[in-house]
C-alpha cells in the first residue's frame, strides 16, 4: 500500500472521471510537482487504468505501483519524471 | 503559475493530453502574445484556431471592410459583417469561441513607421497578407526585432510556407530578395483562391505558432512549403540561410523597415 515506503507527495481520487478528463487531471496534479516527487491516483478498473497508465508512462513518469483495491478501483503510485 | 480551472481544463482537454502539449505547454499558450496580420483568407482560419487553442493575447490587424466577395474564403466574417472592420468583425468571432482570451483588433495598414511597434514583445507573427509590400515589411521587421514569423502565401490552388527564427534559419529575403517586378504576377489584391486552399495554409500556419510556442515538434524552418491542392502535391523545398541576405547576411543593407512601394491594381473598381 505504501509504494516500497514512500509516501505520496500528492492523492487525486480520480474514481468516476472518464476518458480522457483523467489523464487531463492525473497530468494537471502532476504538473503541479517537482521531478521525482509520487502522486498516488485511484482510478477506475478497464480502459481508465489501463489508459492513463500507458499514457503517463509514455510521457516519461514511472509506475511505481498499481494495485486493484477491495472495490474493485485501483491506487496508481506514479514517480513525476 | 500551473493554473486552470476546471472548465479550462475541460476546454483545452484534447490537447493538454498531447504529450507534446500537456499543462506546460498549454500555460505556455496562455502567456503568449501573437500579432495577426491579415483578417482575410489566411488569418481567418488562423485567428479562430489559436483562438480556440488558448493563445492569450491577439493582435489581429486589418485595414479593410467586409465585402461580400471575402466571404467565401474569409471564414471569421459572415453576411451580417459586410461593412463592418475585418479586424472587429474578426475580433468578435475569435472571442465568440473563446472569451477567456485577450483579443485587440486594429484597424490600420501595415507601414514602416507602425511596424515594428506592432511586431515588438509578440511571441509569433502569422503574414495572412495579400500583397509583396506587406509580406516584405513584416518579415524585415521580425527579423529585426527578433520575433518568429511565420510567412504564407496562396493563388489559386496552390500555397506555400516558411517559418523563421531571425538569426537563426533563412528569411524571406534569403529566399526572395526583392517583390517580382510589377506585371510578373497579379498586383490585384483580389486574385483567384479557392477558399479551402486558403483555410489550409493558414491552418498550417496556426499549427507553426503553436508548435513555436509550446515547443512541440519541428517548425518548417530552413524549408518552403509548397503545395498543390489540384493533384494535393506537397513538396518540401531545402533552403539555408545566405550570407549575402540583404536583411540577416553578415553585411545588412536594410537595417530599418522600407514601405515598398507597389502599384494599385489598374482599373481596381473593376476587380471582382
Amino acid at each position: 500500500m505504501s509504494g516500497g515506503g514512500r509516501r505520496p507527495d500528492a492523492e487525486k481520487n480520480l474514481v468516476g472521471t472518464g476518458c480522457p478528463m483523467n489523464l487531463v487531471y492525473a497530468k494537471f496534479e502532476l504538473a503541479k510537482l517537482e521531478q521525482g516527487k509520487i502522486l498516488r491516483l485511484i482510478i477506475d478498473d478497464g480502459a481508465p487504468v489501463d489508459n492513463v497508465s500507458r499514457s503517463l508512462a509514455g510521457e516519461g513518469h514511472l509506475i511505481m505501483e498499481r494495485e486493484q483495491l477491495a472495490d474493485g478501483t485501483w491506487s496508481l503510485l506514479i514517480r513525476k519524471g | 503559475m500551473i493554473d486552470f480551472t476546471p472548465e479550462q481544463l475541460q476546454r483545452y482537454s484534447r490537447q493538454i493530453i498531447l504529450k507534446e502539449i500537456g499543462i506546460e505547454g498549454q500555460a505556455k499558450l496562455r502567456r503568449s502574445r501573437v500579432l495577426i496580420a491579415g483578417a482575410g483568407g489566411l488569418g481567418s482560419p488562423a485567428a479562430l484556431y489559436l483562438a480556440a487553442a488558448g493563445v492569450g493575447a491577439i493582435d489581429i490587424v486589418d485595414s479593410d471592410v467586409v465585402e461580400v466577395s471575402n466571404l467565401q474564403r474569409q471564414i471569421a466574417h459572415g453576411t451580417s459583417d459586410i461593412g463592418r472592420a475585418k479586424a472587429q468583425s474578426a475580433a468578435e468571432a475569435m472571442l465568440a469561441v473563446n472569451p477567456e482570451i485577450k483579443v485587440r483588433p486594429l484597424q490600420t495598414r501595415l507601414r514602416a513607421d507602425n511596424i515594428m511597434d506592432l511586431v515588438r514583445g509578440m511571441d509569433f507573427v502569422l503574414d495572412g497578407t495579400d500583397n509583396f509590400p506587406a509580406k516584405f515589411l513584416l518579415n524585415d521587421a521580425c527579423v529585426l526585432a527578433g520575433t518568429p514569423l511565420s510567412h504564407g502565401g496562396v493563388l489559386g490552388f496552390a500555397g506555400q510556407a516558411m517559418t523563421i527564427l531571425p538569426g537563426r534559419s533563412a528569411c524571406y529575403r534569403c529566399v526572395f530578395r526583392r517583390p517580382p517586378p510589377p506585371g510578373a504576377v497579379s498586383t490585384c489584391s483580389e486574385a483567384e483562391i479557392l477558399g479551402a486552399v486558403a483555410g489550409l495554409l493558414g491552418t498550417i500556419q496556426a499549427a507553426e505558432a503553436v508548435k513555436c510556442i509550446t515547443g512541440a515538434g519541428v517548425l518548417l524552418t530552413d524549408v518552403l512549403l509548397r503545395f498543390d491542392a489540384l493533384t494535393m502535391d506537397f513538396r518540401r523545398i531545402s533552403l539555408a540561410r545566405q550570407e549575402d541576405c540583404p536583411l540577416c547576411g553578415k553585411a545588412p543593407l536594410i537595417t530599418a523597415p522600407i514601405d515598398i512601394p507597389w502599384p494599385a491594381c489598374p482599373g481596381a473598381e473593376q476587380c471582382p
